[in-house]
């Protein structure tokens, strides 16, 4: 019996080191055209691919189309897990290096920018649902190119500061990110302490499935403590019992898909 | 360092504290008013504790997190060198 659960809870030990999937299905991607999120609390969230007018350089404001068959292109595109992508190809020096997306939410939520450059979206109550990641952009050599965040008014803002020896086309990134509704669970750098401390605490019972499993969680804590990040599980339903409990007497059941580690966000 | 060591030895102290509680409320002379009443009490103290290391530091949590994983090997194996003592005598 002893040896079952020793097996048992080191496949969930393995499933816990599964990646998390990543991001694939088309979306609106026509200058104008909306883009829904969904928060973790099940709230839509929603913004604007920018068009012309809401593109700038300096003081100007260039059209996306700045030479003839290279236009600013935005290709948007949601992941089974709920992530929401928006990649911004720019052609050339000539083209706006400001980027305006409309920004839409729910009445009473507020926008939490963080240090790392991401911003967090906080719900009525002042809890956070989803989070616009950190940006990125490189250009056509794969370098990393500078670029910031913001949210200026009503309006979520992505810089791209290029110049005009930048290789292009240079490809930047804002995208929606979103927990419990998408099948993952967030937790913050507090409620990783406390599964830590409770994991620890856990693997203090003579139960060896109990034993293990906390002794599990302790270990994942403890890994996103001494590397200042949080942990994060995808969660999800199997036939079975599928993945986590082979063999399991359930019809289905719940588990951990996997387990990663995330920073910025509501990791703070 | 000094820190991690400290709250090591602060959880071990923890578990020790909690096993021999245990221990003693299930001990068959104790009563079910006391027994359940004393888990009540147990479990209430340690989620609380629980509660208080999420205040912690990073190093001061890694420290708590380690001394938690080692406290029941390492109290169980004095435990296991003192009965055998109390045999040999």
């Amino acid at each position: 019996m002893k040896v079952r659960s020793r097996v048992v809870l080191t496949t969930i030990a393995m499933a816990a080191i599964l990646p998390l999937g990543g991001v694939a299905n088309a979306a609106p991607s026509t200058p104008g055209e909306e883009i829904q999120g969904t928060g973790t609390d099940g709230s839509q969230i929603s913004w604007q691919i920018p068009h012309d007018t809401l593109g700038e350089r300096g003081d100007a404001s260039p059209s996306f189309d700045t030479i003839p068959g290279a236009s600013t292109s935005f290709d948007t595109k949601t992941g089974p897990n709920g992530e929401v992508s928006t990649t911004i190809t720019i052609p050339d020096a000539a083209a706006p290096s400001r980027y305006e997306f409309p920004l839409n939410l729910p009445a009473g939520f507020t926008t939490d920018p963080q240090e790392d450059g991401s911003i967090t979206v906080n719900n009525a109550a002042g809890l956070p649902v989803g989070s616009f990641k950190k940006p990125w952009a490189t250009d056509a050599n794969g370098g990393a190119i500078s670029t910031s965040l913001k949210v200026e008014g009503n309006s979520l803002v992505q810089h791209v500061d290029f110049t005009e020896e930048t290789a292009f086309p240079v490809t930047a990134d804002p995208s929606w990110n979103w927990g419990w509704v998408s099948g993952h669970v967030y937790l913050n750098k507090m409620e990783t302490a406390k599964m830590g401390a409770g994991g620890g605490v856990a693997a203090w019972l003579p139960n060896p499935g109990v034993m293990w499993a906390g002794r599990t969680l302790a270990s994942l804590a403890a890994f996103a403590a001494a590397s200042g990040q949080c942990v994060q599980f995808k969660v999800g339903f199997g036939l079975g019992g599928l993945p986590l409990l082979p063999g399991s007497p359930l019809p289905f059941g719940a588990g951990i898909l996997g387990v990663d580690y995330y920073s910025g966000g509501y990791c703070s | 360092m000094w820190i991690m060591i400290t709250m090591a030895v602060v959880a071990v102290i923890v578990y020790t504290i909690t096993a021999t509680t245990a221990r003693w409320l299930e001990r068959p002379t104790t009563a079910p008013v006391a027994r359940f009443g004393g888990w009540a009490v147990l479990v209430a103290t340690l989620a609380f504790l629980v509660s208080m290391a999420s205040h912690l530091s990073t190093d001061a949590l890694l420290g708590l997190i380690l001394g938690a994983l080692l406290a029941p090997i390492l109290v169980g194996k004095i435990w296991a060198r003192l009965k055998s003592r109390e045999g040999d005598k």
